[in-house]
């Protein structure tokens, strides 16, 4: 397994990013959707440890994909993350928000992502699994960027503070034009 | 269900805790968690089968036994330094060999704790309960919850259990 890696300050925008966020909140989209909820039954196991990890339903945060972003949003994001050498083309972007009371279950991922702090906070941050199988608490630090392994078990307590902003890249970091 | 089950805070048992000598073991999680043998807990489990009446005898007066689901017949403390933590588990595993059809749990921090708690199944959603000395949490056997890493000084946790129920 990979090593759990900080890197600090890498994202110097970061609170430019969350007041475009903000503006547009009507634009993320729900999890739980609506009809999931609405699906629900009484006797339903609240948490499956090996769900697919695309399956996010049963989490409970807003998403707004980069497709979906309003062009000064995606700009942000853009000049916060890369640089002229970046080929977006092949760079997956979104971004979470997690309302008080907003968490993600304890999962595995299957490809390795990136997950870049957009706010600060002393309560709140993310639980995740370093090399040697033990689990750490990582708070909130606007700007930085965390690195674990795809197998490692992670996960985001519900948030005391919040809004809580995060972006998920996959890769981690824009591949370069020239590789 | 958020019970306050002490008639007094849990500072006196702690302070009978640490300096009880009782040699306490580290366990590590263990059980029929997720991540057992992946991540380990690494908090240490005092079972009070067989070890100091004292602590067990000042538990159980300072206990409001009428707040209780039932009568306690089983205890366990456990302890977590920084950075340990319980990986994700069903209530009923706080308590070893409480399965039975009428068994029951009440989960109790016995300190304060702004950043310290469990994070459970309420049946609607997943919250969190954050540590308050003689603050019991009473779930269904099957909830799921966790600790995550200790970020505070010592936690000290106490399982209280039965199997039978209060005749209503």
């Amino acid at each position: 397994m990979e090593e759990l890696k900080l890197i600090r300050n890498l994202v110097r925008n970061s609170s430019e990013i969350v007041r475009i966020a903000e503006m547009h909140r009507d634009l993320f989209e729900d999890y739980p959707s609506s009809a999931a909820a609405a699906a629900r039954t009484p006797d339903r196991d609240p948490f499956d440890p090996y769900r697919d990890s695309e399956y996010e339903d049963d989490d409970r945060y807003h998403v707004l994909q980069a497709n979906h972003m309003p062009a000064d949003l995606l700009e942000a994001v853009v000049r916060g993350i890369a640089d002229a050498d970046s080929d977006l083309s092949r760079f997956y972007v979104q971004i979470n928000r997690y309302d008080r009371g907003d968490y993600v279950l304890p999962h595995r991922d299957k490809v390795q992502q990136g997950l870049y702090m957009l706010t600060s906070s002393t309560k709140d941050g993310l639980v995740a699994q370093s090399s040697d199988g033990r689990m750490n608490f990582v708070g909130d630090r606007a700007g930085t960027l965390v690195l674990h392994d795809a197998a490692a078990w992670h996960w985001v307590d519900p948030v005391q503070d919040g809004p809580r902003y995060t972006l998920v890249t996959i890769p981690p970091r824009p591949p370069r034009k020239s590789s | 269900m958020i019970i306050h089950a002490f008639k007094e805070h849990g500072a006196k048992i702690i302070s009978l805790l640490d300096g009880d000598g009782v040699g306490v073991e580290p366990e590590g999680g263990g059980g029929d968690n997720i991540l057992s043998g992946v991540a380990e807990g690494g908090f240490e489990t005092l079972d009070f089968t067989g070890v100091s009446e004292d602590i067990r005898n000042h538990i159980l007066s300072a206990l409001d036994e009428a707040l209780l689901p039932g009568p306690p017949d089983r205890m366990v403390v456990r302890r977590y330094g920084r950075g340990s933590y319980a990986p994700p588990h069903r209530f009923r595993e706080e308590l070893p060999s409480n399965s039975g059809p009428d068994s029951w749990t009440v989960l109790c921090a016995l300190q304060d704790s702004e950043v310290d708690a469990i994070t459970y199944w309420s049946g609607e959603k997943f919250s969190r309960h954050f540590d308050r000395a003689g603050s019991g949490l009473h779930l269904t056997q099957d909830s799921w919850c966790w600790t995550s890493p200790v970020r505070g000084e010592t936690r000290y946790t106490l399982a209280i259990g039965g199997e039978q129920r209060w005749k209503s």
